[in-house]
């Protein structure tokens, strides 16, 4: 193994009109309530879509 | 149901003592408050017969065994509560969450009695961490756990004590004490006294972790272990924290009627044990509790040992005060019944009574008077050959898990939160806490596994003794004690008779040294039931002393380059239970005797000393002997010494008895005028000798039977004594 | 000069902070347990964020309180010039409130660090360092997890040409190395100041170096750091 990033996983649960939607709202949680600090993380957001 | 399926840890006997007491056969729910009270963990129905040889009375006691934590008087309307716990068998299968929830739970018991936690003291045993990958897991989990824990709640760990021995491989113990300090009128009892008063429940949710955890620590631990990880309580020092400062801005405005921590057995016992202690009854609906699943029985809800759980009496009417400090720290809180007059524990789901029991009588398991029987021991007499290389063996010994320093995991606790530390880890032989009235309290807590298996009385008894003599090295007078008694399964005859012979030992003790003992814990079934192999016995005893001001505080190092160097007490032929002698992997010898009549002259002639000036450098003799103790002195205070140890006092016979017998009664102590420490000791008629100066870069020792001085270089000594537990643990 | 020390739920240095101040015993300097929901907060003269686990750490270490009340009213009050003392736990929650730059990253060891460390003082003009001069050692302890100060290189140039670092751990004759950098930060950075030079934040808590009694090495450094407050010429 050449190297580990260690990281935090947050599972949320968007009620939106389609996936490029639902990205935003948590992007722009991210970003406004500083989910994540810029100068020493780097984020990942990935959309599933789960049974109404 | 079958009573199978309830997998209670009751025996036979004790289950026929139930249904004749209450005429009937209990239900499912009952059963389970029964045998949660009865486990052994929460009933000390081994040893309560036995514990009542402790002495408990003293003119600073204010509250002694029987509360959730030991209550002594500091003087100016102040008082410290003291309590000790173990979490042996859950750190034993999850060594951080066993290790953490143990500090949360000590934290509880202080908190309860309405006083600030301000310190905690944590000792713990493992296996060999030089051979066992198993030990070193454990070790580095549970003193993370404690850092965790402690830190977060921002309660400084002062002080410890860790022991490597391969008997703890499977059993690691791991005991916490807290301090807690508070106004006398301040003090908050565990009971329910005033019928119509209404029990509220307060902090964390109440789960499905941690259930029969106390029937869990009653039992040996099997193989199925990693099965039983569930047993094993959640920690949450955040909640810790919120109920901390929320119960103490409560706590002022007096209207608490009492407050009770949810331990071993959670509601089960806190509701038995506040009514029997009252004198009443209780009545709860089971619906009010706040559950964090929405399934749980009333069984569950009823044993569940889910963390940060408090609970308060409180007034019917005029509580809004109390209520208003839990919301702004948005601790959940719930009415969950109320304290009656029918002397009953009586439990409810939906209205309808699902469990009625006598709160009396659940209190009350049946005394088990085990067998004893004393241990054959070999006659034959360990043939040693005496050290030819003396420095070598020393470095060794320095070297050595049980003497190295424990900096790797001090360095992890948060030690100064509070304002509250004089004296930290390493810095002296026990911890020095400023009280709000100026005085400072010292704090230490010992034990030697090696020398309790040999001769459990001398052995429990030295314990006691070595936490006397290392709050008296710091100038405190000792004035309190809490005990932890850890042994193996009390069934098997030979240990139940060491644990008999411990507590007779230190009850001797501290009956002679007039040291009541307030509080205690008693922890049994440190067993592996698959290899039957049990821990060697493990008393700890922990000891407070007083120091009236900071005038004078020694330090423990070697400081002024000339001064004379006194050694303090007889050294004798008792090699038994010595680190050196686990070090050449010999058993057998003679286990230092404690001789209290001497100690009663000792402690107050080495206080005086240290009270009027005459001395700056103390450090008291205990594991790994006089050279240990001497090259501890050396590397602390950054300077040499040139000593002659043949002028030492005793009947020591060869240089290994000088050089490593661990015989108690003894200091070593350096300070500027020669005449007035002598004249000090030999008015008190203690033995003693001045055996040389401080002064040079090294520890230079003439020993019987060398022609040339034993020489270790300064840094030689510190390299040892550094090394080893950064190495192993990396 | 009335100082709040705040308190948020899980801050555990805030009473030391308080009792510090009060021993400190300067006349005129007065201390005072600020609930972070209090309206009061705007009345002081001056604010003290102290250490802690401030709402358990969880996310990230101050992530959480930098979003209270509090320190929306503390933005403002740092505009108006009011001096801001972020120890610790407080150094975490103005990064994480964007009052002051970079990020406060677990230490280099990965453990929990409780230790005696030096620090030079890199900035004489702070509101916390103005009796202090250029250069001179201060010896206070550290107690933390997640200290190790954390600047890009376009920040930590923009921190050095504005003379923004205010204390870099260094060893006791004012010498920054490495060994001395108790948990790997950047430039070895033990505190820095906002652009407005009010704003300071830092590991090392002055309030546990203001009584010898309780300092192995006897320092009472720390009480520098608060009589700064009242003002007086570098010393």
């Amino acid at each position: 193994m050449r190297s580990i990033r260690a990281g935090k996983f947050l599972r949320v649960e968007v009620v939106a009109s389609d996936g490029e939607e639902a990205k935003r709202v948590v992007v722009q949680m991210c970003n406004e309530l500083r989910i994540f600090n810029p100068a020493a993380h780097s984020l990942t957001v990935e959309v599933g879509r789960i049974a109404a | 149901m079958s009573l199978e399926s309830l997998r209670l840890g009751l025996t036979p006997g004790e289950m026929a003592v139930v249904r004749r007491t209450l005429g009937r056969e209990p239900n499912e729910v009952e059963w389970c408050i029964i045998d949660a009270e009865w486990s052994e963990h929460s009933s000390y129905k081994s040893s309560k017969a036995l514990l009542k040889l402790f002495p408990t009375k003293g003119k600073r006691v204010v509250l002694g065994p029987g509360y959730d934590a030991g209550v002594v008087d500091v003087g100016d309307g102040y008082v410290v509560t003291l309590h000790i716990e173990s979490h042996n068998h859950p750190s034993a299968v999850d060594p951080y969450g066993g290790a953490s929830t143990g500090i949360g739970g000590v934290l509880r018991d202080i908190l309860s009695m309405g006083t600030r936690p301000i310190a905690l003291i944590d000792v713990l045993r493992f296996g060999d961490i030089e051979r066992s990958p198993h030990s070193r897991w454990l070790f580095a989990n549970v003193v993370r756990g404690i850092a965790d824990y402690g830190n977060c709640v921002g309660v400084p760990t002062v002080a410890g004590d860790i022991e490597f021995d391969d008997s703890f491989e499977r059993n690691c113990l791991v005991d916490v004490a807290c301090l807690g300090v508070g106004r006398k009128e301040g003090l908050i009892l565990g009971e329910a006294k005033n019928p119509g008063d209404i029990l509220v429940l307060v902090g964390g949710s109440t789960g499905r972790d941690g259930i029969r955890g106390a029937t869990f620590a009653s039992k040996n631990l099997s193989e199925t272990a990693e099965t039983e990880r569930s047993s094993v309580q959640v920690p949450d020092p955040f909640t810790k924290k919120l109920l901390l400062d929320s119960l103490l801005e409560a706590a002022a405005t007096g209207l608490i009627r009492g407050m009770k921590d949810l331990g071993g057995g959670g509601l089960s016992t806190a509701l038995s044990e506040v009514a029997s202690s009252g004198g009443t009854g209780v009545d709860v609906e089971l619906e009010r509790v706040n559950v964090r699943e929405s399934d749980m029985s009333p069984a569950e809800v009823m044993t569940s040992e889910s963390q940060e759980r408090m609970l308060l009496m409180l007034p019917p009417k005029g509580s809004e005060p109390i209520l208003r400090v839990l919301a702004k720290y948005e601790v959940p809180c719930s009415v969950i019944g109320k304290v009656t007059d029918d002397g009953y524990l009586t439990v409810r789901m939906g209205g309808r009574v699902v469990a009625r029991l006598p709160a009396a009588f659940v209190v009350k398991a049946p005394l088990i008077a085990w067998p004893s029987r004393r241990p054959r021991v070999s006659a034959a007499k360990p043939t040693v050959a005496a050290s030819a290389r003396t420095d070598r063996m020393l470095l060794s010994l320095l070297a050595s898990p049980n003497i190295a320093s424990k900096a790797w995991v001090y360095g992890q606790y948060d030690h100064e939160v509070g304002l509250r530390t004089v004296l930290r880890p390493g810095q002296a032989d026990s911890a020095l806490l400023r009280l709000p009235n100026g005085r400072l309290l010292a704090v230490k807590g010992d034990g030697n596994s090696a020398q309790c298996s040999q001769d459990p009385y001398n052995g429990a008894a030295g314990c006691v003794a070595e936490a006397c003599r290392n709050v008296v090295a710091v100038g405190a007078d000792p004035i309190a004690m809490v005990d932890h008694l850890q042994f193996g399964d009390p069934s098997d005859p030979e240990v139940y008779w060491s644990f008999g012979e411990s507590i007779r030992g230190m009850a001797d003790y501290c009956s002679a040294l007039h040291i009541p003992v307030v509080g205690g814990k008693v922890s049994f079934y440190n067993e592996d039931s698959t290899s039957k192999r049990a821990i060697k016995p493990s008393p700890i005893a922990l000891v407070v002393g007083l120091v009236d001001d900071a005038k004078h505080i020694p330090s423990l190092g070697f400081g002024v380059k000339g001064e004379p160097i006194v050694v303090i007490g007889n050294t004798s032929a008792e090699l038994g239970g010595s680190e050196f002698y686990r070090r050449v992997h010999t058993e057998g010898g003679v286990v230092p005797k404690v001789e209290p009549e001497t100690d009663k002259a000792l402690y107050p002639a080495v206080l005086r000393l240290i009270r009027s000036g005459l001395v700056d450098a103390v450090h008291d003799c205990s594991q790994g002997g006089l050279g240990v103790a001497l090259a501890e002195m050396c590397s602390s205070g950054g300077v040499g010494a040139k000593v002659d140890l043949r002028r030492a006092p005793g009947d020591w016979r060869g240089v290994d008895d000088l050089v490593f017998s661990e015989s108690h009664g003894r200091f070593v102590v350096a300070g500027a005028e020669t005449e007035g420490i002598v004249d000090v000791l030999a008015a008190a008629k203690i033995p003693h000798a001045v055996v040389g100066a401080v002064g040079g870069g090294a520890l230079s020792m003439r020993l019987p039977g060398h022609d040339r001085a034993s020489t270790l270089a300064l840094d030689a000594i510190q390299r040892s004594l550094e090394g080893t537990i950064p190495r192993l643990m990396g | 000069m009335k100082v709040a020390v705040v308190r948020f739920p899980g801050s555990n240095c805030d009473l030391d902070a308080v009792e510090a101040i009060r021993r400190i015993g300067v006349a005129g300097m007065t201390s005072q347990l600020v609930w972070h929901e209090s309206e009061e907060l705007t009345k002081f003269d001056a604010v003290v964020l102290p250490g802690g686990f401030s709402f358990g750490d969880y996310l990230r270490a101050g992530s959480i309180a930098a979003r209270s009340p509090a320190i929306s009213k503390i933005r403002r009050m740092a505009d108006e010039g009011i001096p801001v003392l972020g120890i610790c736990n407080g150094f975490q929650i103005l990064v994480e409130a964007g009052l002051l730059p970079g990020a406060l990253l677990r230490n280099s060891g990965l453990r929990f660090v409780c230790a005696w460390t030096d620090v030079r003082v890199e900035n004489a003009d702070t509101p916390f360092t103005r009796i202090a001069h250029e250069g001179q050692v201060l010896r206070m302890p550290i107690a933390h997890g997640e200290g190790r100060y954390y600047a890009p290189e376009e920040e930590l140039r923009r921190l050095k040409r504005d003379h923004r670092i205010v204390f870099r751990y260094s060893d006791a004759e004012g010498r920054a190395t490495d060994e001395s950098n108790p948990t790997g930060t950047t430039y070895g950075i033990a505190g820095i100041s906002n652009e407005g030079g009010n704003v300071v934040g830092l590991m090392p808590h002055p309030e546990r170096a203001c009584d010898p009694l309780l300092s192995p090495y006897s320092s009472d450094d720390g009480r520098l750091v608060f009589r700064s407050l009242l003002g007086g010429a570098g010393g």
